[in-house]
């Protein structure tokens, strides 16, 4: 473990949102004395990235991984926990640092339709960050970095407006304008829009070896869980704004511990027909953000659920294993008695969706109503 | 830097590629094209009208016998014939232009300058300035404007620059509703978040992003604000709460109605009228070309 | 062998765009589909699938048009029907369509059991008690809540609008669901478990399926056959396993290697250089040549004509040099088989 502190640290970061919305909303939660409702956004996540790390978030939709994003690149204040750049907290920077922060930390939306001013020509659009930041440049310079992220020939690129640029091309422009201030850290969003898989297969690879090249750390957020296999080192699991799970790549995909993970892996459609694939057991949709049980967040929808699941797990190491926390009260040991792990028949689901039995990968079956373990 | 190397900096900028694009799409179709030569030649008119004009406007014409020479039909020397203080029509007319258009264009500037401003403030600021500036815009929607406009006139006379700040001071409204509708739009675009995530400052933001992606519909709000101007400026002028001395087309409306000889003396009461509606009718087809050319330029798979 | 219940034989189809020119989104597409067959059309974007499943229904837009070539449905050409015979013939009756982001295809304002009684009035005499019984049924096939048939569209969630889509392209018992892009806005686990429902239709209800996406997981996971297009044309077509065993064309072959897949984290995924051309005039080439590593002059005499791999007439690939690409293409056809799947160290 290097003495050198994390170039990106998350500490029980938090981003609340508050629902009421004006006047009416603070009065009537005044006169019936109820607390206001927030939206729980990000709810204590934790995360170290390291120098020329590659670390992925992972959720679907609703789990607050944009919200993270715009925490980090410092759109959004945090409600509650610090966000360490270097070592230093943000929440004790200047205005000034600030600025230098986000010349370090650079932004790459893979979102082809809208990430580039449809007004900016992309010499304009590469240029932007160093203009902000008063960084002097030379035209070769930015030439020189078209060419980096496959724009060839340079000086036919420069001119060239966003609707005169395929979805593939307008993404390396966004690469080249994330990098041209030569950041530490890079911030890349994974939209959710349709991209083909060919120029998907490029960018990724272009990421990967940029990221080589450059020595830049990068935390990638996506949905697919395919595409962040491949492109990152270490992977965090998010659900309803909480990480329930964070392991290396390899460990993770191989040896999943939350059910939310198991889940996640066993519904990615397989590209062979000859693989038979076991299904999830899982149902319904990540609940309500506004209103969340307390306890477990996933515990209305997992099959293992058990009674102490009322109570907020903590981030534990599985036995037999280093580097790879889990939120899930299956791993560690309860001090309560007995009743506590017994496993709860009722499975009330979100949605009104069907109720569905399997099993699981790693051996132990869901009980069935009516029986007990 | 020499005059040549700026020019073609000028031309190959950014700035010029775009308005040539909008311009390229705004003139695809005919009948916009048929507007816009119609709009070139009514500036045209506005430009040069009072020079070209064959006699001075409030000269009163007299015939050879020393009469005065009113109601006269249109002849060699008096294309448009003259009107009932013997007054050459045509020069009216051309210098009329220029009255008509700058009264269109000043109230078209002031809308469009307070709209912008109150819009995008609005729209980009939000929280409770927005509440505030759009209250106040309610207010002013509220305003019922030719009754307000005969106030005010009653307190600060009937000048001719007074009644352009009366229009351009109360129809900036629906500028504004819109504008903000726009700025609310392209703030939650992500070419937005990364300028703020490059660390732009709100001020930088405004004028580099947000501005130039409603400049073409600013442009045709100007092109609306400028007719609807003329407009309530021939209203005003027809119920009599203008300057009677300057010769706008409202006022040269007016008196021929004023005369009772509308029907008749043709060639006096309806070139005005004529002129008008040909100029709001350019303006708006413009304006339906912008929308027609699809307005923003951004690609949809 | 049972007869196909909808062929695509040697069609075009045409857009006209504003100022005259013409988009040829469809070249001599032949392909056929099975009865009680789940087909796949996977491409990507602008390779005219999605023009396809509209031509079916009648569904291509004012400047579109079938310009050659027939469309038979049940051995009857429908190419050139008008709107009322689509509509009396082939709608949902015949031919249900399920379009992309289709939750937006729900009525806001109407309950859904209104919605199904409305298109039972319009299609069928059945009564309205009879309507709103077979939505219950439909819904449970579905896998919703039969009590939540009186719910308005908004109170359902994104994965419930979709299913409930589902249960009205059944309503009127089709022979064949078209389906475009069924799950792409949903999230993953969602789309596992709509595909789960859309698989056991097949076994229940004798239902064929035309499958479109982009994402070739799910077809080789889903599909019993299916066809690979590009740039308007197809490229190969064939029986799913067979496809993925043998692929001849070397679109196919590209693009199976461009999808990560989470098995092996660590496998290079495949490069296909440049993007389709434009289709303004009718391809007189194949319009994958310009990207195929492989290509010769030959690639651009004129389109490919489909010829049968390894003598199986059912498996066509459009690709004159289908039968070299075995050899040509070895590297890319190499199976992991050697390598080990990260998913199996934890079964």
């Amino acid at each position: 473990m290097s003495a050198e502190p994390p170039v990106l640290e998350l500490r029980g970061l938090e981003k609340h949102f508050d629902t009421s919305t004006g006047f009416v909303d603070v009065i009537r939660d005044r006169l019936t004395g109820s607390d206001p409702s927030y939206v729980k956004a990000v709810d204590g996540v934790n995360m170290k990235l390291r120098e020329n790390q590659v670390q992925g978030v992972i959720g679907e939709s609703g789990c607050g991984k944009t919200t993270l994003l715009r925490t980090l690149i410092g759109l959004y204040e945090p409600t509650g926990g610090e966000l360490l750049f270097h070592g230093q907290p943000t929440s004790e920077f200047t205005s000034d640092e600030w600025k230098e922060f986000r010349r370090q930390v650079g932004l790459v939306f893979q979102d082809p339709f809208n990430s580039l001013d449809p007004k900016f020509s992309v010499r304009r659009a590469v240029t932007e960050p160093l203009e902000i930041h008063g960084m002097d440049y030379e035209l070769a310079d930015i030439e020189e970095m078209l060419e980096m992220v496959g724009l060839t020939p340079a000086e036919k690129y420069l001119g060239r407006f966003p609707s005169q640029l395929s979805g593939g091309e307008k993404q390396r422009v966004a690469i080249a304008r994330g990098l041209i201030t030569e950041p530490d850290v890079i911030l890349a969003d994974e939209p959710a829009s349709m991209l083909d898989v060919s120029t998907q297969a490029e960018i990724l690879n272009l990421l990967n070896r940029l990221t080589d090249e450059f020595g830049v750390s990068m935390v990638y957020i996506s949905h697919d869980l395919s595409t962040v296999s491949y492109i990152c080192d270490r992977i965090n699991v998010m659900y309803l704004g909480r990480v329930v799970e964070n392991a290396p790549t390899m460990d993770l995909l191989s040896e999943p511990k939350h059910p939310y993970t198991q889940a996640l892996i066993q519904s990615i459609p397989i590209p062979d027909p000859h693989y038979d694939r076991e299904r999830a057991v899982i149902g319904g949709e990540p609940g309500d953000p506004i209103n969340m049980p307390a306890g477990c967040r996933f515990k209305n929808r997992c099959p293992e659920r058990m009674e102490v699941c009322d109570n907020k797990p903590a981030d534990v190491t599985p036995e037999g294993m280093t580097d790879h926390s889990v939120a899930c009260h299956l791993y560690y040991d309860h001090p309560l008695d007995e009743s506590s792990t017994k496993r709860v028949e009722e499975r009330p689901l979100t949605d009104g969706g069907c109720d569905r039995t399997g099993t699981l990968p790693h051996g132990s079956s869901v009980v069935p109503r009516g029986e007990s373990k | 830097m020499s005059v040549a190397r700026r020019v073609r900096n000028l031309t190959e900028s950014d700035y010029a590629v775009m308005v040539q694009r909008t311009m390229r799409n705004l003139l695809r179709e005919r009948i916009t094209k048929f507007a816009f030569v119609c709009l070139m030649l009514i500036l045209f008119m506005g430009l040069v009208g009072p020079a070209i004009a064959p006699y001075d406007y409030s000269e009163q014409q007299r015939t050879d016998e020393g009469e005065l020479n009113r109601y006269a039909q249109p002849s060699l020397e008096h294309p448009l014939g003259t009107n009932d203080r013997g007054e050459d029509v045509l020069s009216r007319l051309l210098v009329g232009a220029q009255t008509t258009l700058i009264t269109g264009m000043l109230a078209g500037s002031l809308m469009l300058v307070l709209g912008l401003f109150v819009g995008v403030t609005a729209g980009y600021v939000g929280g409770r300035t927005e509440s505030l500036l759009m209250r106040f815009v309610d207010f002013i929607y509220g305003i019922p404007f030719i009754p307000f406009a005969i106030v005010l006139i009653t307190f600060f006379g009937a000048g001719f620059y007074t009644t352009i700040a009366i229009i351009g001071l109360v129809l900036w409204r629906f500028i504004a509703r819109v504008i903000r509708s726009q700025v609310l739009q392209i703030k939650q675009r992500p070419y937005i978040m990364a300028a703020k995530a490059s660390g732009a400052s709100a001020p930088w933001i405004i004028r580099k992003h947000i501005l130039p992606n409603i400049a073409n519909m600013a442009a045709l709000f100007f092109a609306m604000g400028v007719g609807l101007a003329i407009l309530e400026q021939a209203g005003l002028s027809f119920i009599g709460v203008t300057d009677p001395f300057t010769p706008t087309w409202g006022i040269m409306i007016r008196n021929a109605h004023q005369s009772g000889r509308v029907a008749d003396a043709w060639w006096w009461s309806y070139p005005p009228g004529i002129m008008i509606a040909l100029t709001v009718l350019s303006l708006y087809l413009l304006g339906r070309g912008y929308e027609g050319s699809g307005g923003e330029d951004e690609v949809v798979v | 062998m049972s007869d196909p219940i909808l062929e695509f034989d040697g069609v075009d189809i045409e857009y006209e765009t504003r100022g005259g020119t013409a988009v040829h989104a469809v070249n001599d597409a032949s392909f056929a589909i099975d009865e009680h067959d789940y087909f796949g059309l996977v491409g990507e974007s602008g390779c005219g699938k999605s023009t396809i499943a509209d031509a079916v229904v009648g569904g291509l837009d004012e400047n579109g048009a079938v310009t050659g070539g027939e469309i038979r449905y049940k051995g009857t050409p429908i190419q050139d029907y008008s709107e009322k015979e689509f509509n009396k013939n082939i709608r949902w009756t015949e031919i249900s369509f399920i379009p992309q982001s289709s939750m937006n295809s729900l009525d806001p304002v109407m309950k859904l059991s209104q919605q199904a009684i409305e298109m039972a009035k319009y299609h069928t005499d059945m009564s309205k008690d009879e309507a709103v019984e077979r939505l219950r049924e439909l819904f449970d096939v579905v896998g919703l809540s039969e009590s939540r048939i009186h719910d308005y569209p908004h109170q359902f969630s994104g994965g419930m609008q979709q299913r409930a889509i589902i249960a009205f392209a059944l309503f009127l018992q089709p022979s064949l669901i078209i389906a475009d892009e069924p799950t792409t806005a949903l999230d993953v686990i969602m789309q596992d478990q709509i595909l789960d429902h859309i698989n056991d239709l097949k076994d229940d209800w004798e239902i064929s399926m035309l499958m479109i996406t982009h994402d070739i997981s799910v077809v080789f996971e889903n599909c019993d056959s299916m066809a690979v297009m590009h740039g308007g044309q197809v490229a190969e077509a064939g029986d799913v396993v067979e496809l993925f065993d043998h692929p001849r064309h070397p679109y196919a072959i590209l693009l199976q290697n461009a999808f990560p897949d989470v098995r092996y984290p660590d496998r290079e995924l495949a490069i296909i250089d440049g993007h389709p051309p434009q289709l303004r005039e009718k391809p007189d080439f194949c319009t994958f040549a310009d990207r195929c590593p492989w290509s010769t002059q030959e690639c651009y005499d004129g389109a490919p004509d489909p010829r049968p791999v390894a003598g199986d007439e059912e498996h066509l690939a459009w690709c004159v040099r289908a039968d070299e690409m075995e050899e040509l293409a070895a590297d890319h056809l190499r199976k992991p088989e050697e390598e080990h799947s990260i998913l199996e160290e934890s079964q």
